[in-house]
């Protein structure tokens, strides 16, 4: 089986502080993945990271077979715009904008015809996540679960090889976080995406195939 | 003719027998006393009210002008009188020029005779003014300043001139300070949605890309409310149309004998100040903005959305 993202002697300063130390592991394609730790450990780190949004210390981090070291801007913007999709724990909807045009928004520029395209693929992802008949509703109409959905909506736009979800249930009450994490899992293996979820709720890591255990930057168990 | 003394000094005035701003004048204005008769002898003085108070002097003492001493026939309410120049004493005209024509501060000046005057006041029909002034100014020369409307209009467009070059000056700051404001605004707001740029960015939009698009609504948005700006200010000027300002004219001037106690002319005159907003000024202050907002979106942009947005997405 092939690695959806392969991690090598990755590790992450801030200043003299080192939140990431020398960390290697691979997570395999079109599975779940879990990274579990206490508030502190440095998941969100990792994660920021692995989207290619912040820069390691030292190591690399390769996705989907794309080495994100020695990329330039453009051609990291690229690499998460066709390859990852990402989903914050405190939504990140654009509140200006209603459902359908936030989870257009990482198509914005394409051109009309796979515009449309998207825009049909977007309203049919907003039904398989029961959004259906909330299209026009700006975020600030939306409960946090429907924000969330909304955002997960988004995040699978263009069925991104791998996707990150940073805490996606850490807004949301028991029974919506229960709902959310279903919908994220049915979703990834309904379209084959690599689902890495940073979390620091045990139940929810039972639930990945693969779980790697953070402490004080570094990984002290992995599980698979 | 100023009277100068080593103790004091006071203004004096001959004033014409006839005419309404002669003795005529100063006598239906008067105080107390007599009116003043050119013809009686020992030549007599009108004093003016207050410089009476002031002095002390009443009706029937006598005042020193010169060495010659002459008795005052009455006071006198100068202003009311319509007289042009108010003076402390008045005299008939031929007594003051005798005066004049001994007093060694105006001879060593000029050689002023017994038949010379050094104010005259003419009354001209509006229509000749220009040819009157004129001609009057070439008998006079250099010797003499002619006073008229002209001089009056063209000191007011010397006035108008120094208010235009206020307003443009005063219209630059209020401008400057205003494009201050709309780009601290726009930075402002392209600040506040941080965190919305730092999402376009992690969804793959390239930090060129998040900039042309802030440039292009800040366009479109300044663009707009420019023009919306325009359209309300375009709007009060219609409703305001004109400013019109009732003006009284001092006798300064005033191109008419106004001061004549008879006439019934009315002191004030309706100043008209159009306001206007010219088109090429409208575009050029209508553009001047757009590029101004797009410019600080544009470095505002630079500032917010940086190569490694994670910070922003992390803040909650």
């Amino acid at each position: 089986m092939s690695n959806a993202v392969k991690v090598t002697n990755l590790s992450k300063q801030f200043n003299t502080v080192s939140v990431l130390c020398d960390l290697s592991f691979t997570i395999p394609a079109g599975k779940m993945s879990a990274i579990v730790g206490r508030s502190g450990s440095g998941k969100s780190t990792l994660l920021s990271l692995l989207s290619g949004l912040d820069s390691p210390s030292s190591g690399s981090v390769s996705i989907d077979g794309v080495e994100l070291s020695g990329l330039s801007e453009a051609e990291l913007a690229k690499v998460r715009r066709d390859r990852i999709g990402i989903v914050f724990q405190g939504f990140h909807l654009i509140p200006s904008l209603d459902a359908l045009a936030n989870v257009l928004l990482p198509v914005a520029f394409e051109d009309k015809t796979t515009q449309a395209e998207y825009q049909d693929f977007a309203k049919k992802l907003l039904e398989e996540v029961e959004l259906g008949h909330r299209l026009n509703h700006r975020p600030a109409q939306l409960s946090g679960g429907e924000q969330q959905r909304v955002a997960i909506t988004r995040s699978l736009i263009q069925r991104p090889r791998v996707l990150l979800a940073d805490e996606p249930t850490g807004n949301l009450d028991e029974s919506t976080g229960k709902t959310v994490l279903s919908l994220l899992r049915k979703i990834s293996q309904e379209y084959g995406t690599t689902l890495v979820v940073v979390t620091h709720d045990g139940e929810i890591a039972q639930q990945a195939e693969q779980r790697l255990h953070l402490s004080n930057g570094e990984i002290t168990d992995e599980t698979n | 003719m100023w009277d100068l003394s080593p103790k004091n000094f006071q203004s004096l005035l001959g004033v014409d027998s006839k005419g309404t701003s002669g003795i005529p004048g100063l006598n239906s204005q008067l105080i107390s006393g007599n009116p003043l008769d050119p013809e009686v002898l020992p030549v007599e003085a009108l004093v003016d009210g207050d410089f009476a108070a002031k002095n002390k002097l009443k009706v029937g003492n006598r005042i020193a002008l010169q060495g010659q001493r002459y008795r005052i026939s009455g006071t006198v309410d100068t202003p009311k009188s319509g007289n042009i120049m108010r003076a402390d004493i008045y005299l008939p005209l031929a007594e003051a020029q005798l005066l004049a024509s001994k007093a060694p501060w105006i001879i060593d000046l000029y050689p002023f005779t017994q038949t010379d005057v050094n104010l005259l006041f003419l009354e001209v029909d509006q229509r000749h003014l220009v040819n009157v002034t004129s001609a009057v100014e070439k008998m006079l020369g250099e010797k003499a300043i002619v006073s008229s409307e002209i001089l009056i209009q063209e000191e007011l467009e010397d006035l108008m001139f120094l208010s235009d070059q206020m307003s443009v000056i005063f219209t630059a700051v209020i401008a400057l300070l205003a494009l201050a404001l709309l780009a601290r605004s726009t930075a402002t707001a392209i600040g506040e949605r941080r965190k919305d740029l730092a999402v376009l960015q992690a969804f793959g939009w390239t930090r060129p890309r998040i900039i042309t698009q802030l440039s292009l609504e800040t366009a479109i948005l300044s663009g707009v409310g420019g023009l919306l700006g325009l359209l309300f200010a375009w709007l009060g000027i219609a409703l305001i149309n004109d400013v019109e300002l009732a003006m009284e004219l001092s006798w300064e001037i005033s191109p008419s004998p106004h001061f004549l106690p008879e006439t019934d002319f009315d002191r004030t005159r309706m100043l008209v100040a159009p306001i206007q907003m010219p088109l090429l000024t409208s575009a050029l202050a209508w553009i001047l903005a757009v590029l101004t907002a797009v410019l600080s979106a544009v470095l505002a942009g630079f500032k917010m959305v940086r190569p490694h947005p994670w910070r922003w997405l992390a803040e909650e």
